[in-house]
C-alpha cells in the first residue's frame, strides 16, 4: 500500500527527474561522454515513467479504498501572492492526468532511448537530449499543475522546446526559419490564452486553481451561469491557444514545417505529446466549455473542418514526414471535433490510441529516412519491406490502426468519435441537429481520405521495387527497433482499453469523475445499434479506402493517378500547394506586418524616438555630466570644502 | 551565558578576526596564505548562521549587562547576516586576487574580519557610544585595507583620502551625539528619542544641528550626495575585494543604523512632512544623491568609477524608502521603517559584490582601474565571469527576473504607498532615474560581450574561491529575483524593529536597576513581547499621532 504522502514525493520526482536530466547535459556538454549523456538523457525520462507507475498503483490502492477518493495534491510552495490572484506551485494527480502522464513519460522514454541510435553520430548529442529532457519537463508541467497558470508555464515550456528542437540544425536556414515560424504562430494563440486568464480572473472573478474553479462553476448561482457571453468569450480565447498549439484551422500552419526537426523530435513533440496539450486543456476545462454551447459548436466545427482539410493535403504530398504531419493534423481535429460535441473521454482515448499509432509511424519513417541516407521522398523509395522487415511490419501495423481496420485500437477510438458527433447533442438545445450531421460527414470523409492516403504511403515506401538505385537501406539498430515493436504493440492494443460495451469501458470508467461536470450538460440520443451500426459503416469506408490505394499505386489502376493530375490540375495544384494558405497569410498579415513595422522603424523608432526623445536628453545628460565632472577634482581639500558647506547649508535649511 | 549566546553573532565576526591572526603568525612565512581566505568566510557565515539561528529561535533580546546598549532583534539579525555573507564573499575574493603583491598577506583577512564585527557592532548598538565604537572599528580597518596594496600609489591615495574625510565625518558625528546629549542628556536612542519628541525639545535648536551632522556623518558612509565625493576616487584606488566590501557591507551598515536613528530619535508622525522635516532633509538627499550619481555615471569610462556612481544612485533609491515612513502593522506602536529598504539594501548588496567581485577576478596584476575596455571581450575569454557581471549590473539596474528588479518593485511600491497623494512625483522621479541608469549599466554588458579589446585586456585570475563567491551571489540574484517570497518576508519582519520602542526595562530604568542584581533565575533572558498589546503610558503621545496619521491617509483630517 503506497501512502498518500509517497504519491506526493513521486509527483515531484515525475516532474523534475527530466529537468534534473536537462540540467546535467545542458551545462556539461563537453565534460561527459556520449554514453553518458546517453545515460542520463534516457535514465532520468525512465525513472519519472517508473515513478508514474508507482504513483498509479499507489491511487489504485487508494480508490479501491475509499471509491470518492479523486486526486492526490501536492503543493511545493506559494508562487504568487497578489490582490486577488493566488498561485500555488501545485501538482496533482487525477485519473486524467495520470492517462496523460503515462503516455507523456511511456513513450517519451521510448523515443528517447530510439534516439540514441538516431542521433548517434550528431555532433550537438548533449544538446539534443538536454533539450528533449526540458521538454518532458515542461509537458509534465503542463499535465500535472494544478492551476491554470502553471499549465500555461508548462504550456509556454513546451513551445520553447518546440522551437528549439525544429531548429535544432540551426546552421540550415530553412530549419531555423521553421523553428521561429512555429514559435510565432504559437505565440498568437498564447496570447489568446494568457487574456482568457484575465477575463477569468477580473470578468468573472474566477480562480485559476482548477479545482476550485471547478467548485465555482459548480454552483448553478454563480456568475459563471448567468455571464455566459463572458464564459463564450473565455472558452473561445482559451481555444484560440488550442489552435495553435494542437494545429487546427487557423494556425495549424506551423505543424507541416515543424517536421525540419530530428524525426524523433517530431514523433514526440509533434505528434504524440505537445499538440495534443489543447485537447487536453478543453477536456481538463470540460465543467467551463459545457457552459457555453456556441464554444462548443465553434470547437467542433473547426476540429471537423481540420479534420478533412489536413487530409486532402496529405492525399498529394511525396514527402514522407509531411504526409505524416498533416496526418497529424487531421487526426488531431478528431479530437478537437470530440471535446467540442462534448465526448471528452472519447477525445482523450483517441489523443492516447494516436500517440501510439503515430509516434510509431513517425519512428519508423526515421528509420527508414536513417536508412535512406537522409532521403525523405516517397517517390524514391519503395520494396523497403524486405530489407527492413521490423520497420515494415511496425509501420504497417500502425497504419492500419490509423485506416481504422478492425480490431486494432484507432478503430476503437475513431468509431467512437464518428458516434459522438452522431450522437451527441448540447442540453441546452441551442445547438441546430443539422450541425451533428455535418461534423458526421466531415469526419467520415476525412476517414476516407485517412486510408487512402496512409495506404499510399505505405505502397510507395514499402512495396515494389527501390526507385533509387544509388541507396543502400539496412534495418536500423535495436535502440531503434525496440521502441518501433513496443508502440506498434501498443498501436495494435490500446484500443482495448475502451472497448464500446455499456460498463464495460475501462478508460470511460476511469475518466468518469473528471468529466462528470461536463457530461451531465451532454445528451446521448444515440442507441448502441446505431453505433454498432456505425462501426460497420466505419469499416467499409477503412476497407474502400485501402482498397483504392492498393488498386491506384500497387494494384491495376497505377497509370490514373498520374492521369488525374492531366485532368484535374487545377485541384492537383491547389492541393499540393496546400490551398495556398501559406501565400495568403503571407500576403495578407506577414507582408503588410512587415511593411508597417519597417516604416515604424524608420520614421518613428528612429527619427522620432531614438532621434529627438532619446537622443536628446541622452546627448543633454551626457553635457552635463561632462561639466558636473570638473567638481570631482580628486582634490582632498576641495572635498573636505564641499562636505562641510553641504552641511552648513543644511543646517541653515532646517534652522 | 544566554546573553553571551544572544550576542554570539557579533562575538564570533570578533573571534573569527582574532583565529585568523593567530593562525597567520603560525602558518609561518612561506605558506601561502589563501586558507586563511577560506577561514575568515567560513568563521563569518557561522556568524551570520548564528544571526539567523536566533532569529528562527525567536529569540529577541536586550542584554542586561550592556543596559540597552545592544539589541538584537530580527532587524540587527537581518543586517547581520547581510553583513556576514557581503564580509565572506570579500574575503574569499581577495584569496587569490594578487599572488605576488600587496594585498595578499595574512594581515588581510583579520582587518576584513575586524571590519566586519565593527559593521555588526554598529547595527546592533542602540547607544551613541557604542555605536561610535562600531562605526570606527569598522572604519580604522578599510582605511588600512584600502590602503593595503603598498606597491600602488592609487590605493595609498584611497586610503589616505578614505581615512582624513573619513575622520571628518566622525567628527560630525561626534558633535551630533554631543549635541543630542546637551540636548537631551541621554546618549540612549530610546530615551533620547523620547526626551526629543516631548513637545518641549521639540523646537530644539541643537537637535536640528545634530540631526543634520548624524546625516552627514552617516551620509558619508553610504555615499549620498554632497557627502560622495570620496566614493569614485576610493572606490577606485582601493583594491577591488576592498571595493566590494566598502559597497557592499559599509553601505549595507551605514543604512541600518541610519534609518534606526532617524526613526527611533526624531520618528514620529510629522517625521515626513513638509521639506524642513527629517524626512524632509532625507527627501532632498535621496533626489539630488539619484540625479547626481546616474548622470555623472554616464560619463565615467572606468568599471569601478561606473560602479561607485550606480552605488551613490542606489543611496538615493533607498533614502527615498526611508523618507517614506509606513505606519507600523496593528499591535505595533507608531511608525516603522517601509519594508522595502532592508529587502532594497539585500538586492543591493548582492549583486554590487556580485560586480565588484567579477572585477577583482580580472587584472589584478597591478591594474586596479578597471577601464571599460580591459574588461571587453570578457563574453569570450570567460563566458563565466561574464555571465555573472551581467546578472549583477542588470540586476542593479532592475530588470526582471532579477532580485533587483523586486527590490525596485517592492521600494517603489511602498513609497508609493504611503502618500499616493504626493509620492508619486518622487517615484516618477526614481524611476526615470533607473532609465538613465541603465545607459551605463548596458554599457558594461556592451562592451563584455560585443566589444574586442583594443589595447591590453585584463588578465582574469582563476581563484576558485573568487569564482564560488561570486557564483553564490549571482544564483542568489536569480534565485531570489525568481522566489523573493521569502527575503520579502524576511524583511517584512526586521523593518517592524528599525524603530526601537521602549521596552520595559528602558522605560523604567530605575526600577530595573534596582530589580537588576536579582534576576528571575529561570528566566534569565529578558524576552521582549511584540505581539501583544502593552501599552505603556508614555506610549500615548505616540499612538495618537499615528492614529491621526492614519486618519489622514483615509480621509479628510478632522478639524
Amino acid at each position: 500500500m503506497i501512502k498518500e504522502t509517497t504519491i506526493q514525493s513521486l509527483l515531484y520526482v515525475i516532474v523534475f527527474a527530466p529537468l534534473i536530466g536537462a540540467i546535467i547535459n545542458g551545462v556539461f556538454p563537453r565534460v561527459l561522454s556520449r554514453r553518458a549523456v546517453s545515460i542520463i538523457g534516457v535514465g532520468l525520462p525512465a525513472i519519472s515513467f517508473v515513478a508514474t507507475v508507482l504513483a498509479l498503483v499507489g491511487f489504485l490502492g487508494l480508490r479501491s479504498a475509499d471509491p470518492t477518493y479523486t486526486a492526490v495534491s501536492a503543493s511545493l510552495f506559494s508562487w504568487i501572492v497578489s490582490g486577488p490572484i493566488s498561485v500555488d506551485f501545485a501538482l496533482w494527480l487525477d485519473p486524467l492526468s495520470i492517462v496523460m502522464t503515462l503516455v507523456v513519460t511511456g513513450i517519451g522514454s521510448l523515443i528517447h532511448l530510439y534516439s540514441v541510435g538516431y542521433m548517434h553520430d550528431d555532433p550537438s548529442y548533449a544538446r539534443y537530449f538536454s533539450h528533449l529532457n526540458l521538454f518532458l519537463f515542461s509537458m509534465l508541467l503542463l499535465v500535472l499543475g494544478r492551476s491554470l497558470l502553471l499549465l500555461f508555464v508548462g504550456w509556454e515550456g513546451v513551445g520553447l522546446c518546440s522551437y528549439l528542437l525544429i531548429g535544432f540544425w540551426f546552421d540550415d536556414m530553412d530549419k531555423a526559419i521553421a523553428g521561429k515560424k512555429a514559435f510565432i504562430v504559437n505565440r498568437i494563440g498564447d496570447f489568446g490564452f494568457l487574456i482568457a486568464m484575465f477575463f477569468l480572473i477580473f470578468a468573472l472573478g474566477g480562480s485559476l486553481d482548477i479545482p476550485s474553479l471547478r467548485a465555482m462553476v459548480a454552483d448553478p448561482t454563480s456568475i459563471f451561469h448567468s455571464n455566459t457571453a463572458m464564459v463564450t468569450a473565455v472558452t473561445l480565447l482559451l481555444f484560440l491557444g488550442a489552435t495553435g498549439k494542437s494545429a487546427q484551422i487557423p494556425l495549424y500552419i506551423w505543424l507541416p514545417d515543424a517536421m525540419a526537426g530530428p524525426t524523433p523530435v517530431s514523433a514526440l513533440i509533434h505528434a504524440a505529446t505537445m499538440v495534443t496539450a489543447g485537447v487536453y486543456m478543453i477536456a481538463r476545462l470540460n465543467f467551463l466549455y459545457v457552459l457555453s454551447p456556441v464554444s462548443m459548436a465553434v470547437v467542433a466545427t473547426v476540429g471537423a473542418l481540420t479534420a478533412i482539410f489536413a487530409a486532402s493535403i496529405g492525399l498529394v504530398q511525396n514527402d514522407i514526414k509531411k504526409v505524416l504531419a498533416y496526418s497529424t493534423v487531421s487526426q488531431l481535429g478528431y479530437m478537437v471535433l470530440a471535446v467540442g460535441v462534448g465526448a471528452f473521454g472519447a477525445g482523450i482515448f483517441h489523443l492516447m490510441t494516436h500517440a501510439f499509432f503515430k509516434a510509431c509511424l513517425f519512428l519508423g519513417a526515421g528509420s527508414v529516412i536513417h536508412a535512406m541516407a537522409g532521403e525523405q521522398d516517397i517517390q524514391k523509395m519503395g520494396g523497403l519491406r524486405k530489407k527492413m522487415p521490423i520497420t515494415h511490419i511496425t509501420f504497417l501495423i500502425s497504419t492500419m490502426a490509423i485506416a481504422g481496420v478492425p480490431l486494432l485500437s484507432g478503430f476503437f477510438s475513431k468509431d467512437e468519435i464518428l458516434f459522438s458527433a452522431l450522437a451527441l447533442q448540447h442540453s441546452s438545445g441551442t445547438v441546430a441537429p443539422w450541425l451533428n450531421k455535418l461534423w458526421f460527414g466531415l469526419a467520415i470523409g476525412a476517414a476516407l481520405m485517412t486510408a487512402i492516403y496512409m495506404f499510399r504511403l505505405y505502397f510507395l515506401t514499402f512495396s515494389g521495387e527501390l526507385r533509387s538505385p544509388d541507396a543502400h537501406p539496412h534495418e536500423s539498430p535495436a535502440s531503434m527497433t525496440i521502441p518501433l515493436i513496443v508502440l506498434a504493440t501498443g498501436a495494435a492494443l490500446a484500443g482495448y482499453l475502451g472497448l464500446p460495451i455499456p460498463g464495460k469501458n475501462l478508460l470511460h470508467n476511469w475518466l468518469a469523475p473528471v468529466f462528470a461536470g461536463g457530461a451531465s450538460a451532454i445528451n446521448n440520443t444515440g442507441s448502441h445499434t446505431l453505433e454498432y451500426a456505425l462501426m460497420g459503416v466505419s469499416t467499409v469506408v477503412a476497407l474502400a479506402g485501402i482498397g483504392l490505394a492498393w488498386a491506384l499505386y500497387r494494384g491495376p489502376w497505377q497509370h490514373v493517378p498520374a492521369k488525374l493530375q492531366e485532368s484535374l490540375a487545377g485541384l492537383y495544384k491547389t492541393l499540393v500547394n496546400k490551398y495556398y494558405v501559406d501565400e495568403a497569410y503571407n500576403a495578407v498579415v506577414v507582408k503588410p506586418l512587415i511593411g508597417g513595422s519597417k516604416l515604424l522603424h524608420r520614421w518613428v523608432d528612429a527619427g522620432l524616438i531614438d532621434g529627438i526623445a532619446v537622443n536628446g536628453p541622452a546627448k543633454a545628460l551626457a553635457y552635463v555630466g561632462r561639466t558636473a565632472r570638473r567638481l570631482a577634482t580628486g582634490d582632498v581639500q576641495t572635498y573636505a570644502a564641499i562636505f562641510a558647506i553641504g552641511v552648513v547649508l543644511l543646517v541653515l535649511f532646517v534652522m | 551565558m544566554s546573553d553571551i549566546i544572544a550576542f554570539s553573532p557579533v562575538l564570533l565576526a570578533a573571534i573569527t578576526g582574532l583565529i585568523v591572526m593567530v593562525l597567520d603568525l603560525l602558518s609561518g612565512k612561506n605558506t601561502h596564505k589563501g586558507f586563511l581566505g577560506w577561514v575568515t568566510a567560513v568563521g563569518l557565515l557561522a556568524s551570520g548562521t548564528a544571526a539567523c539561528l536566533l532569529w528562527v529561535g525567536g529569540r529577541e533580546i536586550s542584554l542586561p549587562f550592556m543596559v540597552g546598549m545592544v539589541q538584537f532583534d530580527t532587524y540587527g539579525a537581518f543586517f547581520v547576516t547581510l553583513i556576514a555573507i557581503a564580509g565572506a564573499a570579500s574575503s574569499l575574493l581577495i584569496v587569490d586576487h594578487n599572488p605576488e603583491q600587496g594585498i595578499h598577506d595574512g594581515a588581510t583577512y583579520p582587518l576584513v574580519a575586524f571590519a566586519t564585527f565593527g559593521a555588526m557592532l554598529f547595527v546592533v548598538a542602540t547607544d551613541m557610544i557604542l555605536l561610535f565604537l562600531g562605526l570606527e572599528i569598522m572604519s580604522l580597518a578599510l582605511y588600512v585595507l584600502a590602503a593595503s596594496k603598498q606597491t600602488s600609489p592609487f590605493s595609498m591615495e584611497a586610503g589616505v583620502k578614505y581615512f582624513l574625510l573619513g575622520a571628518l565625518a566622525s567628527g560630525f558625528f561626534l558633535f551630533g551625539a554631543a549635541f543630542l546629549y546637551g540636548a537631551t542628556g541621554s546618549l540612549d536612542f530610546v530615551t533620547v528619542g523620547r526626551t526629543i519628541q516631548d513637545a518641549a525639545a521639540h523646537g530644539s535648536g541643537l537637535s536640528k544641528v545634530a540631526l543634520v551632522m548624524i546625516i552627514a556623518a552617516l551620509g558619508f558612509k553610504i555615499a549620498a550626495v554632497p557627502f560622495h565625493f570620496w566614493t569614485p576616487d576610493v572606490y577606485e584606488g582601493s583594491p577591488t575585494p576592498i571595493s566590494a566590501f566598502m559597497a557592499g557591507v559599509v553601505k549595507a551598515a551605514g543604512f541600518a543604523v541610519l534609518a534606526r536613528m532617524m526613526l527611533t530619535i526624531w520618528g514620529t508622525a510629522e517625521f515626513s512632512s513638509g521639506w524642513q522635516s527629517p524626512g524632509g532633509i532625507l527627501l532632498i538627499l535621496a533626489v539630488i544623491s539619484m540625479v547626481v550619481g546616474n548622470i555623472m555615471g554616464i560619463v565615467q569610462d572606468n568599471v569601478k568609477r561606473i560602479l561607485a556612481y550606480s552605488s551613490i544612485s542606489h543611496a538615493g533609491y533607498i533614502l527615498l524608502g526611508v523618507y517614506a515612513i509606513g505606519l507600523g502593522e496593528p499591535g505595533a506602536v507608531g511608525i516603522s521603517l517601509n519594508s522595502g529598504v532592508p529587502f532594497y539594501l539585500l538586492t543591493y548588496v548582492l549583486a554590487t559584490v556580485g560586480a565588484f567581485g567579477v572585477l577583482a577576478l580580472m587584472g589584478g596584476q597591478g591594474h586596479e582601474d578597471m577601464s571599460l575596455d580591459s574588461i571587453a571581450g570578457l563574453g569570450k575569454r570567460s563566458p563565466i565571469l561574464a555571465l555573472i557581471l551581467t546578472i549583477s549590473v542588470l540586476s542593479l539596474a532592475g530588470i526582471p527576473p532579477l532580485l533587483g528588479f523586486m527590490g525596485k518593485f517592492v521600494l517603489f511600491k511602498q513609497v508609493l504607498l504611503a502618500d499616493p497623494d504626493r509620492n508619486w512625483v518622487w517615484v516618477v522621479v526614481a524611476v526615470l532615474n533607473s532609465l538613465v541608469a541603465l545607459y551605463y549599466y548596458l554599457r558594461i554588458v556592451l562592451y563584455v560581450y560585443f566589444r574586442e579589446p583594443e589595447g591590453e585586456a585584463a588578465p582574469i585570475i582563476k581563484s576558485n574561491a573568487g569564482l564560488f563567491a561570486v557564483s553564490t551571489m549571482a544564483v542568489l540574484v536569480l534565485l531570489l529575483g525568481v522566489f523573493p517570497g521569502k527575503a520579502i518576508d524576511a524583511s517584512n519582519q526586521a523593518s517592524h524593529h528599525a524603530v526601537l520602542s521602549i521596552t520595559e526595562a528602558q522605560a523604567a530604568p530605575a526600577v530595573q536597576q534596582e530589580s537588576a542584581p536579582t534576576p528571575e533565575p529561570k528566566q534569565p533572558l529578558r524576552l521582549r513581547q511584540v505581539d501583544g498589546l502593552k501599552v505603556d503610558p508614555s506610549h500615548i503621545p505616540i499612538i495618537r499621532r499615528a492614529m491621526e496619521l492614519k486618519l489622514r491617509d483615509s480621509g479628510p483630517k478632522p478639524k
